[in-house]
């Protein structure tokens, strides 16, 4: 957590679907220092929604998404993004508490409890970075 | 049984085939059977009768009908002097219609011309002898069957057929499900068997007739055993089976026991005969009902016992995650804390600093306990994924060694490392797995021997066996007071702790080390005296296989965060001189 400017990649937009609202906040928080636009959903629905109504250049830059949320899942989530010609070239840190059925073809996956500077250059890096 | 001839099992019988002079010729013995001439209360009351009735009888009204031709066969070649006597086993016929093993000996007092004047019959009751021994026999094979797998509703079938082979010619095995056992609502399909498989058609017709059957499930719950007289009207009222199926049945025994266990009613075994059941068949059917029960409820327990743990993992699992989810904002937050310090310098944030640093240590304590709890329900249900990658093995140990400083300082302990210079010992590992078990090796030596040398090395090292592989080996040493021998060999096993309560720990650590090493082909093993104790670890340097690894598109980087990592203000150690 040394650096407080941004990731030169020029990321600016960050859509955070997190269920757990204490996580939610804080990410939301840091993320906020360095100087990112948090997008915070708490569902996957509101994160779907989102994504279906933003207009294009609203589009996040990188999406942070908890697998497990209630009523519509991380899961089905990226399944939808990966279905979206627009957005599928959009960077994806998948949070998770569990370690069984890992989605591949994400940008990277991050075991909560996890380490925020990890996270934070994980975003920093996320406009190259691209799912194959 | 009140006469003193009766404790006896041997009866010797006089018969006698020549009240008339002119039936000597064996023509006439055949074409008027032999009168007992007389005979012991004994021998009588073996096959139901009394010694007077018996007198009014022929030897065909009481030998097995099957086994008479071979008796005439004998008889002829006494008669025609081919045998000076002989000796058969065969069955007698009980009044009730059971029938009677005997080991019969016939003698014949012949006449001054050699022509058989009286037969002599020394008759030995053996139907105990023979129905021990076939109880045994078939006692065994049940018991083999229901030993092989406890998947019962497979192997009564089995058992069925097993039984018709001895005992009755058809078996008839219904098992009530699940925990409902003795209310009879839901019944396995029932497992029917005929001795001859020319009837099968008849068993696929009782076996439909008995699914879904209302009377034949309520049945199954009745602890009351049933001893037939009029099998036909018994099965017709307790399974309402058509006539039709009771002619091809063709019954004239039935024997109906309940399978109890621990006062539980598990379900019913029927036992069908042709003739009647004689009271060694009623002893063979109990032991094989109550082997039977028995196994039902090994099953049982063996199911409940797994559905209890299939449960704890299922708890542990959502347990963890729940668990993690509280600590991811804590961890961060702390996080926070730590680097605003950075900015702040005060006198008031450098006397933070300690407090925060022991909150965060705590706080990745947790992490650890949580990691074990999860990976413990992990490991019981699968196997565990390696995420593999060149590691140099010494460089783990001295990454991870430097975190456990204050730990160390705290205990008194000091600790050594020997990380084998010039000697790169690097395989495809995965090296937050090693990071673990290091982790917990030095974790159980400053835990059970503080104020002690704990000293690791690494070095070179080869595998045990016909074709020995080059290793790395760590090698995690204390002097403390030594393991137990009785603890050392369950050390590895899951939940066994040494330690009282009072130092912590959920018996996890080496349960799981074990595991991570297993999956790489490696091995861990331990030695261990009054004046400390040794683990060596062995990591074939041409790593795990590689089907253990999580396969990952190539060039796509997986980052994974764990639990306990390396902090950024906590690498370091305050006293140089705990290094060397």
């Amino acid at each position: 957590m040394g650096v407080s400017e941004q990731g030169s990649g020029g990321c600016k937009t960050v859509l955070l679907a997190e269920d757990d609202q204490d996580i939610r906040d804080v990410v939301q928080e840091v993320l906020e220092e360095r100087g990112y636009d948090v997008i915070p959903a708490r569902t996957g629905r509101q994160a779907l929604d989102f994504l279906a109504t933003a207009d294009v250049d609203a589009r996040p830059d990188v999406v942070i998404l908890d697998l497990m949320m209630p009523i519509v899942t991380g899961w089905q989530v990226l399944e939808e993004i990966r279905q979206r010609p627009d957005l599928e070239n959009i960077p994806v840190i998948v949070l998770t508490a569990v370690s069984q059925d890992m989605p591949t073809g994400v940008t990277a996956i991050l075991r909560k409890p996890f380490n925020i500077d990890e996270l934070l250059a994980l975003i920093g890096d996320g406009v190259g970075v691209k799912p194959s | 049984m009140d006469q003193p001839d009766d404790r006896s099992d041997v009866a010797p019988v006089l018969v006698v085939d020549d009240h008339d002079e002119s039936l000597r010729a064996m023509e006439d013995i055949l074409a008027r059977p032999g009168e007992w001439l007389r005979t012991n209360r004994c021998f009588a009351r073996k096959i139901g009768y009394e010694p007077g009735d018996l007198l009014n009888l022929r030897m065909e009204d009481v030998v097995y009908p099957v086994d008479l031709p071979g008796d005439r066969a004998k008889l002829r070649q006494l008669f025609d002097g081919e045998l000076d006597t002989y000796h058969r086993e065969e069955r007698y016929l009980h009044k009730d219609g059971h029938t009677v093993w005997v080991d019969l000996t016939v003698s014949p007092l012949r006449d001054a011309s050699s022509k058989v004047k009286n037969l002599i019959l020394l008759i030995e009751d053996i139907t105990s002898r023979r129905d021990a021994k076939k109880r045994e026999r078939l006692v065994a094979g049940v018991s083999q069957i229901l030993l092989q797998s406890l998947d019962h509703p497979a192997d009564m079938g089995r058992v069925a057929q097993l039984v018709v082979g001895s005992l009755g010619q058809w078996c008839v095995i219904g098992t009530i499900d699940g925990h409902g056992a003795g209310r009879g609502e839901s019944t396995a399909e029932a497992a029917v068997a005929h001795a001859d498989p020319g009837l099968a058609a008849v068993a696929d017709r009782l076996r439909a007739a008995l699914a879904g059957n209302a009377e034949y499930a309520s049945s199954l719950a009745s602890p009351v055993p049933l001893t037939s007289v009029a099998p036909r009207d018994d099965l017709r009222a307790a399974w309402n089976i058509d006539e039709g199926l009771l002619d091809d049945l063709a019954v004239n025994g039935a024997l109906s026991l309940p399978l109890v266990s621990h006062d539980r009613v598990l379900g019913r075994i029927t036992f069908l005969s042709v003739d009647a059941l004689g009271p060694g068949e009623l002893l063979m059917a109990q032991e094989v009902t109550q082997r039977i029960a028995l196994a039902l409820d090994n099953a049982r327990l063996h199911r409940e016992a797994e559905d209890a743990v299939r449960a704890r993992d299922e708890f542990l699992s959502i347990a963890s995650h729940e668990l993690r989810t509280p600590l991811t904002p804590l961890r961060i937050h702390f996080q926070r804390m730590l680097d605003e310090r950075g900015q702040l310098v005060t006198e008031r944030a450098e006397r933070m600093q300690p407090i925060l640093q022991r909150c965060e240590r705590q706080v990745r304590r947790l992490e650890a306990l949580v990691e074990n709890l999860f990976d413990v329900s992990r490991l019981t249900t699968g196997k565990m994924n390696l995420r593999l990658a060149e590691v140099d093995l010494a460089e783990v140990v001295r990454e991870v060694a430097p975190r456990f400083a204050e730990e160390l300082a705290a205990a008194g302990c000091h600790l050594s490392l020997d990380l084998a210079a010039g000697a790169a010992l690097v395989g495809r590992w995965d090296r937050l797995r090693l990071e673990q078990v290091i982790m917990n090796l030095i974790t159980n030596a400053i835990k059970y021997a503080p104020g002690k040398p704990i000293e690791i090395a690494v070095a070179p090292g080869t595998t045990r066996g016909s074709s020995p592989e080059r290793t790395a080996r760590l090698t995690v040493r204390d002097h403390g007071g030594g393991i137990p021998p009785a603890d050392l060999e369950r050390i590895f096993q899951r939940y066994h702790r040494i330690a009282p309560p009072s130092l912590g720990g959920l018996g996890l650590g080496l349960f799981i080390s074990k595991k991570i090493v297993d999956a790489h082909r490696g091995s861990i093993s331990v030695e261990s005296s009054c004046e400390g104790t040794q683990f060596v670890l062995d990591f074939p340097l041409q790593g795990a296989a590689d089907t253990a690894a999580i396969s990952l598109p190539d060039g796509q980087k997986i980052p994974i965060g764990t639990g306990p990592g390396p902090g950024p203000t906590l690498v370091g150690c305050n006293d140089p001189g705990v290094w060397s």
